[in-house]
């Protein structure tokens, strides 16, 4: 080496220490992910929750009052209790979306509003009716014995329909006030309801925040209307209180000196998914093998097939077709630890970044709002109308439609779906679920017919995705593929989404028409245990004297015309059936990626989902063909027909939602059309070349060229 | 009319020609086989319905790039004169044209017109032809493109109308160009032999339009 290089090259080889030492290499931090927070601790730790002293309704400690707990006055020490109450469409079921009868957004002419109070539901089949009614069902204490097992309490059970005043404020005024009558069970007559003998139902806080609610026992005491008792029902098995035949204990033993409960005894916290299980369906569940069980308590499940758990198919008790291959949770989300509050949460959850605050236009300058509710005030005051999707069955709430994050907020979905051409005009198009869900393997109700009972007195009910009885553990699920119908979205687009279409019959009368009344409908069919012999008459084609399954469907003039008879004689105006469709969506219960269907034909196909027909159901009652309920946020078009077999069809749109689908598409007209020219220049072309070799050979023969 | 088949045959297409017909009549059968199974996957069994588009949107670009080279090379040699017609293809030989294929092909007369390397396109022919790229073929092109775009440009579809009108529009053509698909191959019958305007389009060389014997 030159010498006089040496100090350059000694000057190139420092130079750049000086500045690694200023800036030694800093390792990257490991990603964060679910991983790291390593395996579940052996105990479950003390929430944050602190201790709770449970207070009746007049403020006193239970412990010395010996009252009902009100969760409003315990709770409402630390919480705005009436904040949540007042802001909670589960609270409310409708009560504060109730408009004078007929002009509901379902089209029913006896509906007052959206919500489970005030929204006629066939399958509940009840009718909360309204003041001065000539033949009514439901008061609001029967209501409340009758479909408060599906309701959180507060909101109508608390409060007058007519007035906002507490229920009981007022003395009864008329032969009928809605709250503050019921019909006796004996006489059947409107009789006044002992409102301070059943109390009111209160919001009950503890059935979503507690770990162990005993939601029978509530349920039981609703039904028993003690209805003051309900949020202290719901807290037999914790120890607090216990039941000795008609009375509630509480026990000492479960109380702290300074009289308060301790919140891990209660295990108060966020609300947990099997909180939301006990109304919205049994089969979701986190842990149990999933169970099918045919119910109305069970309603998702038994509407629209939803099944939230990370168990997986195959493990189900139930006897579904091909079992041994369904290795996919029943929701994948539910597999990744999604519970129901990480979508539906409150919307003023700090932990959450809300998609679009209800009733307020995005900030159109901000793809990302900081702000934050401060902790404090959300525990103050925590806002309980959770955000919500937009579907065809939600119908209360609407003014929150469409809050709540939906697959494509979450999902990156353009970035994994590189084997589907024309990837936007699917996305805009097509409800993520509608290939997501090609299959849903719970049975789901198709029919009910009120336009008869069976000998138990109940309705007659059809399934589809199951083969034989529907809770008969031998019967084989089938499962079934949902419609793809066009759902009018929350932007007023049009997306095909998978539903489960569930078609009722049932008797009304009057006019304006309401529904026939149970009451009603036994009487004219029965007469003591057995079916009157009127009815027995004209449904007996065996003449066994018994009425079997195939006997009993009025598929037959002359037997809905016997049946509005005996209505008739029971004192009913021109009583005739109707017949509605509703459709249930289905947005839970969506299996392993890996289920979702890529047969472009499933779609692609005339007589596919898109646009084949949809059965309904098997015959028509009274040759009634259903109607589209006016609520289901669904595109005009399409229509319900009866086939020659008798079987009643959903027949879809020409273009369903607006939406060309190839191969799917029935141009009739237009094929014709062409089938006509491209006919006729075929037959053009034969007739002329014919001639010209019928020409040539004449020609031949006669000795030409 | 003048006799030419005791004449040595004319190169009535160039090598190019010939590759550009034969390339844009596969690439025609292929869109209409694959949008039958498209338009009718129940009934067309052999090609699954995603097979049927991606051979579609090839064929269909086939098409398209073929078309606008010939374009060029006819704009470039102004043989694009050839398949204008002019009034008088349309009155009178347009006419005499079309009374031949009614009555005077059966009697046994000449062609009324002799085809060349020049005047290679008869009067119905260059009004058909007309038709056809100045109707149909841009009708089909301009729909077929907007549906392509249907991902990335959906707003350009929808002034359209959207798929409703544009996917009708290119489902009509597209009966019509089969039609007249139909109709091409059997007018390859009425030359002097039924399949001497074939070989003409496979070799290159033929004799002109006037017949030697009737077809059999």
């Amino acid at each position: 080496m030159s010498p006089r290089l040496a100090p350059w090259l000694a000057l190139w080889l420092v130079w750049p220490l000086p500045a690694a030492r200023a800036e030694p290499p800093v390792a990257a931090p490991p990603p964060v992910s679910l991983r790291h927070l390593g395996p579940a601790p052996r105990e479950v730790r003390p929430g944050l929750h602190p201790d709770v002293l449970l207070l009746d309704a007049a403020g006193e400690p239970v412990l010395r009052s010996a009252r009902p707990v009100s969760l409003m006055r315990s709770c409402g020490a630390c919480h705005d209790t009436a904040f949540i109450a007042e802001h909670n469409y589960h609270s409310q079921a409708g009560l504060d979306e109730l408009g004078p009868p007929g002009q509901a957004a379902s089209g029913r002419p006896w509906d007052a509003g959206p919500g489970l109070f005030g929204r006629w539901d066939p399958l509940t089949y009840r009718w909360l009716s309204p003041a001065g009614a000539t033949r009514p069902d439901l008061g609001t204490a029967e209501w409340i014995q009758v479909l408060g097992a599906r309701h959180v309490g507060g909101g109508p059970a608390e409060r007058s329909r007519l007035d906002g005043r507490p229920l009981g404020a007022r003395p009864p005024a008329g032969s009928w006030d809605p709250d503050a009558h019921v019909l006796d069970p004996l006489s059947q007559e409107p009789r006044a309801w002992d409102w301070q003998a059943s109390g009111t139902a209160e919001l009950d806080c503890l059935l979503c925040h507690a770990a162990r609610p005993d939601n029978a026992a509530r349920i039981q005491a609703l039904r028993e209307g003690r209805f003051a008792w309900a949020s202290t029902a719901t807290l037999l098995g914790t120890g607090v209180v216990t039941r000795e035949g008609a009375e509630f204990r509480y026990a000492p033993e479960a109380f702290g000196p300074d009289g308060r409960v301790q919140a891990a005894r209660l295990g108060l916290g966020r609300a947990r998914s099997e909180g939301c299980r006990q109304c919205h369906g049994r089969a979701c569940r986190c842990t149990d093998p999933v169970l099918f069980e045919s119910s109305l308590e069970n309603w998702s499940a038994e509407t629209s097939g939803t099944i939230f758990s990370p168990s997986r198919m195959r493990l189900s008790g139930m006897n579904l077709a091909d079992k041994e291959r369904l290795d996919s949770p029943w929701d994948v989300h539910a597999e990744r630890l999604l519970g129901c509050s990480d979508c539906h949460h409150a919307p003023n959850n700090p932990a959450f970044d809300l998609k679009r605050a209800p009733g307020e236009a995005p900030l159109a300058h901000l793809s990302f709002d900081a702000r934050r509710t401060a902790i404090q005030d959300y525990l103050l005051r925590p806002d309980h109308n959770l955000v919500k999707g937009h579907t065809a069955q939600g119908t209360a709430a609407r003014r929150l439609d469409g809050t709540m994050r939906d697959c494509r907020d979450c999902h990156a979905a353009e970035a994994v779906h590189d084997f589907l051409p024309f990837k936007r005009v699917h996305f805009a198009r097509l409800a993520c679920e509608a290939c997501h869900v090609p299959r849903s393997l719970a049975p789901v109700r198709m029919t009910t017919d009120w336009t008869l009972l069976g000998p138990d007195r109940r309705p007659r009910v059809t399934h589809r995705g199951v083969e034989g009885p529907v809770n008969d553990p031998a019967s084989l699920v089938t499962g079934f593929v949902p419609a793809l119908l066009p759902h009018v979205t929350r932007t007023g687009a049009h997306q095909l989404a998978p539903h489960n279409l569930v078609s009722s019959w049932f008797w009304v009368h009057g006019e304006p028409p309401a529904p026939v009344r149970p009451l009603d409908l036994e009487r004219a069919l029965f007469a003591g245990e057995g079916y009157h012999p009127a009815v027995l008459a004209a449904l007996d084609t065996d003449g066994d004297g018994a009425l079997g399954p195939a006997e009993l469907r009025l598929d037959t003039p002359a037997k809905a015309a016997t049946l509005a008879a005996r209505l008739e004689a029971q004192g009913l105006r021109a009583p005739r059936i109707q017949a509605e469709l509703q459709p249930y969506a289905i947005g839970h219960g969506v299996p392993a990626a890996s289920w979702a269907t890529r047969a472009c034909e499933s779609c692609h196909h005339e007589g596919g989902r898109v646009t084949g027909d949809q059965l309904l159901a098997e015959f028509a009652p009274g040759g009634v063909l259903p109607r589209l309920v006016g609520d289901a946020r669904l595109a005009p078009g399409g229509e319900i027909l009866q086939a020659a077999d008798g079987r009643v069809l959903l027949r879809s749109a020409a273009l369903p939602g607006g939406a060309y689908v190839h191969g799917a598409q029935s141009l009739a007209w237009l094929d014709l059309l062409g089938l006509l020219v491209l006919g006729g220049t075929t037959a053009g072309v034969a007739l002329h070349g014919g001639l010209r070799v019928l020409v040539a050979r004449r020609r031949r023969r006669a000795g030409g060229r | 009319m003048a006799q030419t088949n005791a004449t040595a045959p004319q190169l009535f297409y160039t090598l190019y020609e010939r590759l550009w017909h034969w390339l844009q009549a596969l690439s025609g059968v292929a869109l209409i086989a694959t949008g039958f199974a498209i338009s009718f996957p129940a009934t067309f069994a052999p090609l699954d319905f995603a097979s049927a588009v991606a051979v579609h949107h090839v064929a269909a670009w086939v098409l398209l790039i073929n078309a606008g080279l010939a374009l060029f090379y006819n704009l470039a040699t102004g043989f694009i004169r050839r398949y204008v017609p002019s009034v008088r293809d349309v009155f009178p030989h347009g006419m005499h044209h079309a009374r031949f294929y009614l009555l005077g092909i059966f009697r046994g007369e000449p062609h009324p017109f002799e085809r060349t390397p020049e005047r290679r396109l008869l009067p119905l022919q260059k009004l058909t032809y007309f038709l056809i790229l100045n109707v149909l073929l841009p009708l089909m092109a301009a729909t077929g493109l907007l549906k392509l775009g249907a991902d990335s440009y959906p707003e350009l579809l929808g002034w359209f109308g959207g798929l409703p009108v544009v996917a009708v529009l290119h489902r009509a053509g597209a009966w019509l160009f089969t039609a007249f698909l139909v109709l091409h191959v059997y007018m390859t019958t009425t030359g002097a032999t039924w399949w001497a305007n074939l070989g003409t389009m496979l070799t290159g060389y033929g004799h002109g339009e006037c017949r030697e014997e009737e077809p059999r």
